[in-house]
């Protein structure tokens, strides 16, 4: 007698039981359609407008001016590792210059250098339209963007690639955002030497790889 | 006559204790101990530089003295002195230990005989081991054991570089010698330099000379902020303890901003001249000076530095390890002669030991200012778990009195002491606590209920050695010795079940209330779960008769091997959200465990016959007996 | 039937069945270094059975690579030991006091079981980064994916068509949901590399539309990480069929997000926006990150605090909420749960983890009437010893 009480109030609690269990293999999923409030497009780029730090040295010429903290930040945004392409002198990096490669042929010569910024340091456009300046070419707009920018991939990561033809001089580039921070990897120099480049220049792209505090 | 064995033993405890409790004396006028309590702040938290010097060493070395070239022994805190004042003479000494130089892949490297290497000695291979650097695998789980110890030297060597200019900037001998002067003309500079930075900008003229001497300046101390170690300024009070402190290199930029240089700076150029120069009086007067500024800045942070700096000298942990060694030594010959006066000893130390034991940990709760946390990471996990052992070895021993209890004490005291030292050998054992671990009421409750469980298994699983050592090899274990053995083991791993499941189930209530997973199958919650399921397994199968004595000792010698995979192994795994430590060469020492337990699980399995105690024949006899019934 | 009764109450059984979960938790961990947390846990811990293999970093590998060690899994370990307490509790124990410790701790545990089944089965777990002064009104999964094509027509709502990338199998076609479109997987890859094709290099792109041919984008397969920082770039390529026939095929990939312009489909004079992406789970609600601060101990990246404060706005404006989510302390909140996950773009958003689990109550339960039940029985034995010990 004690049993069978046992037995009916097993058998209430194996059953939901059972049916759980057989629940198991029923995990299909569905195609589904519903309405959402109307959404805006934005570019949700992972960078924000770069209010803080000091202002830049806008030209960018080489000798430029390395303010306190720059440097610092710079340090903190992790090591950049690449392959030299075959031909290409490797100069010493220093301060917030992570890398500095050059390569000459019988039209002159080209320079490639990596940087990095915390944020976006203005936005893509503006880093454009700066290196566009520094070629002698007017400024464009972010309707134009498309025909000198387009996306790539740099270790694993969403990147820009930039191609400004200047006539004399002429600039290839990729802007990489990579946690919170913006690497520019710039070649610029005579037209034909960079263009002569290009595709050493791609190989090196898909060579990088980043090493950081962040990671 | 019968007191003496007595008396010996306690006055050898007590001589113990006198020789770790007396002030280090150091053979120089200069007030090495002032300068020592000096507070800095380094990884968060505020500490004299006493703790900096030994944990440095420490990391370095692997032990905490240096022994110059001329033969003679420096502690941390002198070394220390050397390294950041003297910097060209620390560079002859010995402190980077290389066990097997020649396995690093750096000719001419190695010397016969040494262990320790001097940072001279390793100047010239400083080109090829930034090379090997760059080679290795940049994520730390992956890497092998000779990527790891070019990864270790080069964090070492960068380390060094890092203290020892934290009190200076980079310099030889002439600029430390005039660290004063060089600040002083540096602040009159400023003005006129930055008119000078104003005017290039602008396109006027400027006089060059002045401002390249003014953006070298610039550059080495902005090269200074990013290298110096130890942040010594303190931001002016009041101050809250989280407030940043700057390292020299920052305070001295801060100056060009219009600021007046910090007098802490200016006292430890002070210093580092005074020291470079053997001007024994003006070192002390500025120490002293040094010290008055920090007790009249912040009254309340230095009781506590002063008390670090004492917690450092006394080392209750290495003393209680010591006393633990007397204790076990003591029990061993009282199972030989003087049973009473040696085990009434052995348990009177035993509570020294543990008081010694119990003010280490409740001194770290007050340097670190966490109250009721015993545990915040592995090598707190360690000290703790052998306090838990011991109290339980105590209460074991009042209760039955025959030494099994405090011998145990000692032994798995000892054990998690030594393990607990090789722990601190990465630094800060006092090291923050990252947020989502940083909850003070799980840690003193989670934390400390799942680690006495892991002390208890371990108990347990001692028990269980001490019942095979003894029925196989020692004539005086009989059959009640086995049935008291037997139930002690019992009663200690019920106690470590139910531990161990509240613990487990403490951990899953905080992982839900983090991230709202009650059980994530992560390593380390696997690993309490199979503490949890031993436990089990050793309970249900007494309560089912499906073994006796020996199968439930070796159950609880199992229980030590879980134990140690759950505490030590899951740590060696890549994956997961925990992560407390890194212990990679403990791997090794895993094994070896595994394998020691493994043999006395073996030696378990010897047929009754070879048991030569009472208890073993007695079975063995029993058995031949039931042969011969079936038999017939 | 005795028999089996007997066989399925066993004490033994017990045993065996708690020696075989220890294996199995052993073994799981060991494959958690290659296979990351979560996909273990499907393998060894969601299954009826789980084969365990030599792996290929341990030493010996090319002597012992033959070694699998098979094992009951999770499911079938889990419910053999619910029978066999069940079981243990029908034939032998009774009723009494001095046993209701004992009952209370099974009856706990039991409970504990069936509410991690229930987890399994039923649990959400879903990210909602939110920018500083931003709202969010979805979160998305990080493993699971979704094809969609969104129609932006109307003034005053977008209409998303969803389909989950398990059913995107290469050859076979789908039907999209209230439409009459139809998508034909031409290829599915649940990870590439997706990048510019190099100029002179072959590329089988089959795609016929879209940014794949605008901006010359290829994919190639990679293999699946299973690490727990990284994420699979799922991608595939996707025939649109409309009633009059194929519309050409599209490269979609949940790397060609809202940085990249958006991809259209146009049949007639309706079209819409078609992309690869991260599933996401849409509310009636937004929630507004306020302020995010990251506390970090002074001179270190060691954190020590995140806290975001939030406002809910939700559509019926009753149930709006005001709240601080931080760490170790959620945001409970219409069924879900939101946790302090994370943070991105230099303290500037905030990364939450929101949890679905109806179930969440039931550890709780359990736990107290396991806790219960252990101070009952082992207060019994302790007494006991005692009293045996005075006399």
């Amino acid at each position: 007698m004690q049993q069978r009480n046992n037995f009916s109030w097993a058998a209430h609690f194996l059953l939901p039981a059972i049916i759980l269990g057989s629940l198991v293999g029923c995990d299909r999923a569905e195609p589904t359609a519903y309405k959402i409030p109307k959404e805006t497009r934005e570019v949700s780029m992972p960078m924000a407008p770069a209010a803080t730090g000091p202002a830049m040295a806008s030209t960018g010429t080489p000798g430029m001016t390395v303010l306190p903290g720059m440097a610092e930040a710079a340090d903190e945004a992790g090591t950049i590792l690449y392959t030299t392409p075959e031909g290409w002198t490797d100069l010493p990096a220093s301060g917030i210059r992570k890398a500095h490669l050059q390569v000459s042929d019988e039209n002159g010569s080209a320079d490639l250098t990596i940087t990095t910024f915390p944020g976006d340091v203005g936005g893509n456009l503006a880093n454009i339209n700066r290196w566009r300046g520094q070629i002698q070419l007017d400024p464009i707009t972010e309707a134009d963007m498309a025909n000198v920018a387009k996306p790539t991939a740099i270790f694993n990561h969403g990147a820009l690639y930039v191609t400004l033809d200047g006539g004399v001089d002429s600039i290839l580039a990729a802007i990489l955002p990579f946690h919170g921070y913006t690497w520019f990897i710039k070649l610029q120099g005579s037209s034909a030497t960079v263009f002569a480049n290009e595709s050493k220049f791609q190989d090196f792209l898909n060579s990088v790889e980043m090493e950081g505090h962040a990671h | 006559m019968k007191k003496l064995p007595y008396i010996a033993f306690i006055v050898f405890a007590v001589l113990l204790i006198i020789s770790g409790l007396r002030p280090e004396r150091y053979d120089t006028d200069f007030d090495v101990e002032a300068f020592a309590e000096l507070p800095v702040q380094v990884g968060g938290r505020i500490k004299p530089i006493d703790s900096v010097a030994r944990n440095t060493l420490l990391i370095f070395a692997g032990r905490q003295k240096v022994i110059t070239p001329e033969g003679t022994t420096l502690s941390p805190i002198e070394w220390f002195m050397d390294l950041t004042m003297k910097p060209e003479v620390a560079d002859t000494y010995r402190v980077f230990k290389i066990e097997f130089p020649d396995d690093l892949g750096l000719p001419g490297l190695a010397q016969q005989g040494q262990r320790y290497y001097s940072f001279n000695d390793l100047l010239p291979h400083f080109d090829e081991i930034i090379r090997l650097h760059s080679e290795i695998n940049p994520e730390p789980k992956k890497r092998s054991a000779y990527e790891q110890q070019i990864a270790d030297l080069n964090d070492n060597l960068t380390l060094y570089h890092r203290v020892m200019h934290s009190l200076h900037p980079i310099g030889d001998a002439e600029r430390l010698n005039r660290l004063v002067d060089e600040y002083m003309s540096f602040q009159q500079m400023v003005p006129a330099g930055m008119e000078a930075l104003r005017k290039q900008q602008a396109g006027e003229d400027y006089d060059a000379e002045l401002l390249s001497a003014f953006i070298n300046y610039g550059d080495d101390y902005l090269k200074l902020s990013q290298t110096a170690y130890l942040r010594v300024v303190p931001p002016p009070p009041p101050v809250e303890p989280l407030d940043n402190w700057k390292n020299i290199g920052l305070e001295l930029l801060d100056v060009i901003k219009g600021e007046p240089l910090s007098p802490y700076v200016s006292g430890y150029g002070a210093l580092t001249m005074a020291y470079r120069n053997d001007q024994v009086d003006m070192f002390n007067q500025t120490v002293d000076e040094l010290r008055l500024r920090f007790e009249a800045d912040f009254p309340g942070e230095i009781g506590r530095v002063h008390f670090e700096r004492l917690f450092n000298a006394a080392q209750p942990f290495y003393l209680s390890m010591l006393l633990y060694v007397l204790v076990f030594l003591a029990v061993c010959v009282s199972w030989l002669r003087w049973p009473h006066e040696l085990s009434k000893a052995a348990f009177h130390i035993l509570i020294l030991a543990f008081l010694i034991h119990t003010f280490g940990l409740l001194a770290r709760m007050y340097i670190s200012g966490r109250y009721f946390v015993f545990v915040t990471n592995l090598y707190s996990s360690a000290v703790f778990v052998g306090w838990g052992a011991v109290f339980l070895g105590a209460i074991m021993e009042r209760i039955f009195k025959n030494g099994i209890g405090a011998a145990m004490a000692a032994m798995v005291g000892f054990c998690t002491l030594i393990v607990a030292h090789h722990l601190s050998m990465s630094g800060d054992t006092l090291e923050m606590m990252r947020a989502v671990l940083d909850s003070n009421f799980w840690l003193a409750t989670h934390v400390t209920v799942i680690t006495l469980g892991y002390s208890a298994m371990f108990f347990a699983g001692t028990l269980g050695l001490i019942f095979v050592i003894f029925g196989v090899f020692s004539r005086n274990f009989r059959k009640n010795d086995a049935r008291t053995l037997g139930s002690m083991i019992y009663g200690v791993t019920c106690f470590a079940t139910l531990f161990s499941l509240v613990g487990t189930i403490l951990g899953g209530i905080w992982a839900d209330q983090s991230w709202g997973r009650f059980w994530g199958w992560d390593p380390k919650e696997n690993g309490a779960l199979m503490i949890v399921v031993m436990g089990a397994i050793f309970l249900h199968a007494r309560w089912g008769g499906i073994c006796r004595e020996r199968g439930l000792a070796c159950l609880a010698i199992c229980g030590n091997i879980i134990t140690a995979w759950s505490w030590f192994g899951t740590n060696l795994l890549g994956v997961g959200l925990h992560s407390y430590g890194f212990t990679d060469s403990g791997f090794f020492w895993m094994v070896g465990f595994v394998l020691s337990q493994l043999v006395f699980i073996g030696l378990a399995q010897l047929p009754w016959s070879f048991w030569r105690s009472d208890f073993g024949q007695d079975k063995s006899s029993k058995e031949r007996k039931r042969i011969l019934i079936a038999s017939e | 039937m005795k028999a089996l009764l007997k066989f399925f109450s066993s004490l033994k059984l017990t045993v065996v069945l708690l020696v075989f979960a220890m294996m199995l938790i052993f073994f799981g961990t060991l494959d958690q270094v290659q296979y990351g947390i979560w996909h273990t846990q499907k393998l060894y811990f969601e299954s009826y059975i789980a084969i365990w293999a030599y792996p290929e970093q341990a030493p010996g590998y090319e002597a012992l690579q033959w070694l699998h060690i098979p094992m009951p899994g999770g499911y079938l370990l889990g419910g053999m030991l619910l029978i066999n307490l069940v079981a243990a509790h029908v034939t032998r124990f009774k009723m009494t006091w001095k046993k209701s410790g004992i009952f209370l701790v099974h009856f706990g545990l039991i409970l504990l079981l069936i509410s991690e089944l229930l987890t399994d089965l039923l649990a959400q777990e879903s990210q909602m980064p939110v920018d500083e002064g931003g709202r969010a009104n979805y979160s998305q999964s990080y493993r699971e994916n979704e094809l969609v094509l969104i129609d932006r027509s109307n003034p005053d709502y977008d209409q998303v068509h969803s389909i989950p990338t398990s059913l995107l199998k290469p050859g076979k076609v789908v039907d999209v949901p209230e439409s009459d479109l139809k998508i034909r997987t031409v290829r599915y890859y649940p990870n590439a590399n997706i990048g510019r094709a190099q100029p002179g290099s072959p590329h089988d792109s089959p795609a016929t539309q879209g940014a794949a041919v605008k901006m010359n984008i290829v994919a190639h397969p990679a293999e699946v990480t299973y690490d727990e920082n990284s994420i699979n770039t799922a991608t595939a390529f996707v025939e649109v069929i409309a009633p009059e026939g194929s519309l050409g095929i599209w490269l979609v990939s949940n790397i060609i997000d809202d940085r990249f312009p958006p991809q259209m489909v146009h049949s007639g004079d309706q079209s819409w926006e078609i992309a690869l992406r991260f599933q996401r789970h849409y509310y009636p609600f937004e929630v507004e990150l306020v302020d995010f601060k990251h506390d970090k101990y002074p001179g270190t990246e060691i954190p020590f605090n995140f806290s975001s404060e939030v406002m809910v706005h939700h559509e019926d404006h009753t149930k709006n909420q005001k709240a601080l989510i931080y760490m170790n302390h959620p945001l409970r909140y219409e069924g879900l749960t939101f946790y302090q996950a994370s943070f991105a773009n230099q303290d500037r958003t905030s990364i939450f983890q929101v949890v679905r689990n109806p179930g969440w109550i039931l550890p709780y339960l359990s736990v107290l009437l396991m806790g219960l039940g252990m101070v009952i029985q082992f207060g019994i034995h302790f007494v006991g010893f005692l009293n045996k010990r005075s006399s």
